[in-house]
Parts: structure tokens; sequence; C-alpha cells
């Protein structure tokens, strides 16, 4: 497994960008020259210099920083919300895919009513209710999502579930629950994470886009897509506020999607080519 | 000649527009000898045998009749405890390229539903695939599905009906997708268990492959049997207009195929092949 990720430059480059957000993350206190919340205004817009990496923000605070520390946050709720959701698809969605009959039909019923609120009206209602702090954005990123992982993974255990060796299995005497855990679990899992890495990507941005239009997280929060939002007001004397931010998410996505996209390949055994 | 399976009066229906697909049949077999239903595509020989080894969904099928197993009635269980007799009754599907699990190793695909300790799990599997003639069984338990051919998928079919102890193998086409010396392979096993006292209900549409195999054949034609009897009989004396035409069919084929091969050079390639000792002493 870890040779053949190796070997795949794909999920190498896809692996490096990770590697390096999480190590960002992890030892950001180490890395940080400054607090992400110091507020020093001489340092306003400050040019780069070797005490500001990449400058100071719109309240002198340290750019660099504050990247820094927004990859705690950015990975921090994407990676344990994505992780949710997956598990919470594929037991509904598996369960959903074996035994068929009336609770199928009322789980796509009830996804297909959640799939037709776009995420950010649900995400809009639930924050102004429940006020505006991180658990809510969790809450509502798992909300608004959960019927398209779910579904998502009734699609793929539907398809794995139609196949000959369910029967062999039935036929050799395995049980439903060991059929459901051992063969059409893991034959759906390999492809289910493909969509959940790209959902990684996905759901960075949409806390990034949550932030930009200033739902979300509190204001003055070191966060990527709220980082976006604040440089907007000085985007023509400082482009370059809202650029590193963006090669940030970019950069995040990227590793994702890459990754998701190769262990697709590597995941699944007979789609290797002799 | 000893019983293992009856069936009696079975029929067979599609619950949605109650369209009938088996009207009313009835069939043994017996230890030591193969019964082969033939027929065209559509006569219902697969749901047959899909309704003698468990594996309809009864919701939408109505399964009728008896399928006495010993003193058993297969069709009056509940789908719970028919799986505890499913080790008696193995079934080989008729794509073996879609019947393993491809995420799962061989090995651990032939401890389904065995309640054998590891050890003596890995010991019979070797033992089972030597007796059906694969090489290397070690290395064969340590492979994916996709890395072995159809004939070798098929004869680890009938490896796991060896090694559950099957009383009866119900072999769904199991020729169909695989070549001419594959076919001969999975024949020959398959009448090697016959001798050692399986049943085998065996469902084909090719009168060839059934003379090979069959004992006793039954010809199958739109849910029911227009004729029931010894392989012998109905080969040299058909009764029925259908059986006559399907033999004409199989006949005509055969011929087609041999001028066919009569034009290629004998190969040596066949007898490499259908080789059986281990490769590094052949």
């Amino acid at each position: 497994m870890l040779k053949k990720i190796l070997c795949n430059p794909q999920a190498l480059i896809g692996l490096f960008l990770i590697a390096i957000l999480l190590v960002i993350a992890i030892f950001a206190p180490l890395i940080a020259p400054h607090s992400p919340d110091d507020m020093n205004p001489a340092a306003r817009f400050a040019e780069r210099s070797a005490e500001y990496p990449l400058g100071g923000d719109q309240l002198g605070r340290c750019e660099f920083s504050r990247l820094v520390y927004g990859a705690r946050l950015s990975l921090g709720i994407a990676i344990p919300t994505v992780a949710v959701l997956t598990v919470l698809g594929l037991m509904i969605g598996s369960v959903c895919a074996y035994k068929g009959g009336w609770l199928d039909r009322i789980f796509i019923i009830v996804c297909d009513i959640f799939i037709a609120f776009p995420a950010l009206v649900i995400a809009i209602s639930l924050i102004g209710v429940l006020g505006n702090n991180l658990i809510v954005v969790l809450f509502s990123a798992v909300i608004s999502l959960w019927a398209w992982y779910t579904r998502m993974a009734r699609t793929y255990c539907k398809k794995e579930a139609a196949k000959d060796y369910v029967l062999s299995a039935k036929v050799a005497g395995a049980s439903d629950l060991g059929i459901l855990f051992r063969h059409i679990i893991p034959n759906a899992l390999p492809q289910l994470l493909v969509y959940a890495c790209t959902g990684i990507a996905g759901m960075i941005m949409m806390v990034s886009g949550f932030s930009f239009l200033g739902i979300g997280l509190p204001a003055g929060t070191a966060e990527w897509g709220a980082m976006m939002n604040d440089a907007r007001s000085s985007l023509y004397s400082q482009p370059m506020l809202i650029v590193w931010p963006g090669i940030f998410v970019f950069a995040a996505a990227a590793g994702f999607t890459l990754f998701g996209e190769a262990m697709r390949d590597i995941l699944t055994p007979e789609d290797i080519t002799i | 000649m000893n019983e293992l399976l009856r069936l009696e009066d079975v029929h067979i229906t599609i619950r949605k527009g109650s369209v009938p697909i088996v009207k009313g049949v009835s069939l043994s077999v017996y230890s030591g000898k193969s019964t082969v239903i033939v027929g065209e595509s559509g006569s219902g020989k697969t749901m047959l045998i899909k309704a003698v080894t468990g594996i309809l969904n009864r919701k939408n099928v109505l399964v009728e009749g008896h399928a006495y197993f010993g003193d058993l009635d297969l069709f009056a269980l509940s789908d719970q405890t028919r799986r505890k007799y499913c080790r008696h009754l193995a079934l080989i599907m008729q794509n073996p390229m879609t019947s393993f699990d491809p995420s799962m190793k061989i090995g651990k695909q032939m401890m389904i539903g065995t309640n054998f300790s590891k050890t003596e799990a890995h010991e019979k599997a070797i033992q089972a695939l030597r007796a059906v003639g694969l090489p290397r069984p070690e290395q064969l338990l340590n492979s994916y599905p996709h890395e072995l051919s159809g004939g070798m998928l098929q004869r680890v079919m009938v490896a796991i009906a060896i090694m559950g102890k099957a009383a009866i193998i119900a072999a769904d086409e199991p020729t169909t997708a695989l070549d001419v010396v594959s076919q001969g392979l999975v024949l020959d096993e398959l009448m090697t268990l016959k001798n050692r006292g399986v049943g085998i209900l065996f469902v084909t549409h090719d009168f060839l492959v059934a003379k090979k195999i069959a004992d006793i054949i039954a010809v199958m034609k739109d849910g029911i049997f227009v004729e029931t009897g010894e392989a012998d009989e109905i080969f040299c004396n058909p009764q029925h207009n259908y059986t006559k035409a399907l033999l004409e069919a199989s006949i005509l084929r055969r011929k087609e195929t041999e001028n066919v091969n009569t034009t290629q050079e004998p190969s040596a390639f066949v007898a490499n092949v259908v080789c059986r000792k281990e490769p590094e002493t052949c």
C-alpha cells in the first residue's frame, strides 16, 4: 500500500501538499513569528521584512502568522467534518442499498429534500438561530451535506450489492451483517474515499466561503476565507493580502483532490492494468 | 443410489404482474449422479437453481412446492435458518470473474461461512485447491481474484464446494463463460466429484456439455420439463420434438466447429495448458 503510494506521482504530489499543510497546522506556534491576533499599528500594511515575512494586514497583524494559524482552523474543521459525513453516509447508505424496500425509499425522499436546499441556505438559517461559532458551522456543514454523502454511498453500495459475489457469499452462508461489512462496504469504500477527499477540498472552500460572507466564524478569526474577505477593502492597494490566503486554499484543495484521485487507483485492485 | 434432493411440483412466479416462470416441475438429485437441466434462454432453469440454492428475493418472487433435502423442506425454511444448511449445497455460477469479491484475497473468500480455525481452514483450503488441480495453492490463497484466469477461478469455486463438504453442487452454466480448454477442466473436476458421491445439479443450454456430464437429463421449455430420463435414452431416442430440435441444433454446431478445427494444426499448445503437473516438474 505504502509502496503503491510512493510509486504514484499524483499521490505523492497530493500527499506532499497535505503533509506541508499538516506540519504547518501542527507546529503553528513554532513557525509563526507572532500571535495571529497581535495588533501592531506600526505594522499596518507593512512591507515584507524579516519580522513580518509576508507583511502586515490592514490592522497591523502579521499576515504570515495568520495564514499559519489559519491552516489549523481550515484543516481542523474540514477533516473531522468529512470523516463524520463519510461514516454517516456509509452507514445509512449501505443499509439502504442492501435492505432496499420502504426503508430505502424513505431515506431517498429525505435525502432529496435535503439536497434541494443549497448548503448556504441551511447554514445561514442554522447560524441565524444558533449563533456564530465553530460548532454551529460544523453542525450546519453536516446537516447540509449528509444527504449528498448518503446518496453517493448508497449508489456505490447498490452497485456492489447487485454483483454475483454477494450471491456467492449468501449461498456460502454468510450473514447479512457479514456481507455488509466484509464485502459491500470494503468495495464501496475506495470510491467513496475519492469523493471524501475531494469533499475535504470542497469543505475548506465552503468554510472559507462562509467566512468570506461574514457568517460562520466570529469576526477577526484567522481563517483563510475570512482573511480574503477582510483584504477585499484594500484590494487595489494591497492585492497580495487576498492572493496569499487564496494560494493556501488552492494548495489545500489541490492536495486533497490529487490525493483522492490517486487513492482511487491505488485502492481498487482490479483496476491495475497489465 | 441415494436420493439427496427431491423437487416436487415447484412453481416459481414473479409477484409483480404474477408472471409464471416455472410451472410445476419435479426432479431428483442422487448422490454420485449428475442431473442436467437443458433448455434455451428464458426457460426458467436459472430461476429453478436459484430457488433451490435460496438466493431468490422472496419479496419479489413466489416459490411454491417442495424441495426435500433429506426430511427437510428447503422452501419451508426462513432465510435465516436456511443459511445453516447452505454449506451442504454449493453453487457454481456462470461468470467466475464477477463471482469473487475483488477486494478480498482468495484465501479469505474460501473461509466465508466456515467455522474452522485459521490453521485448519488454511490446510483444508490447500487440500481442496490441490484436489481441483490448481498449481501452487499457497500462492493462490494470497492472490486477488483479478490475478487469476476465468478457468482458474471457476475451479477455485469448485474447490470451495469441496472444502465445505457439499453434498450437492448446483452449477448454473459454469462453462458458458469459459474457453474450451477451461471448460474441459471444470467438467473433469465435476466428474471427479461425482465419482466421489457428490450429487450434481447442472444447468446448461448446450447439449454437448450435457452429453459429457449427464446421467439424468431434464429438458426444460417455458417452465416445464418436456422430457426427463436417463441421458443415453434421451440422446439416442428423444421423444419430444423440442428435444429433437435442440439435439439437432447442437450436433449441427458441433459439425461446424469441427470443420473449422480440421483446418487448424492439432496444437501442442492445448496439451501444455491441460498438463496438470506443477510447472517446475512439467
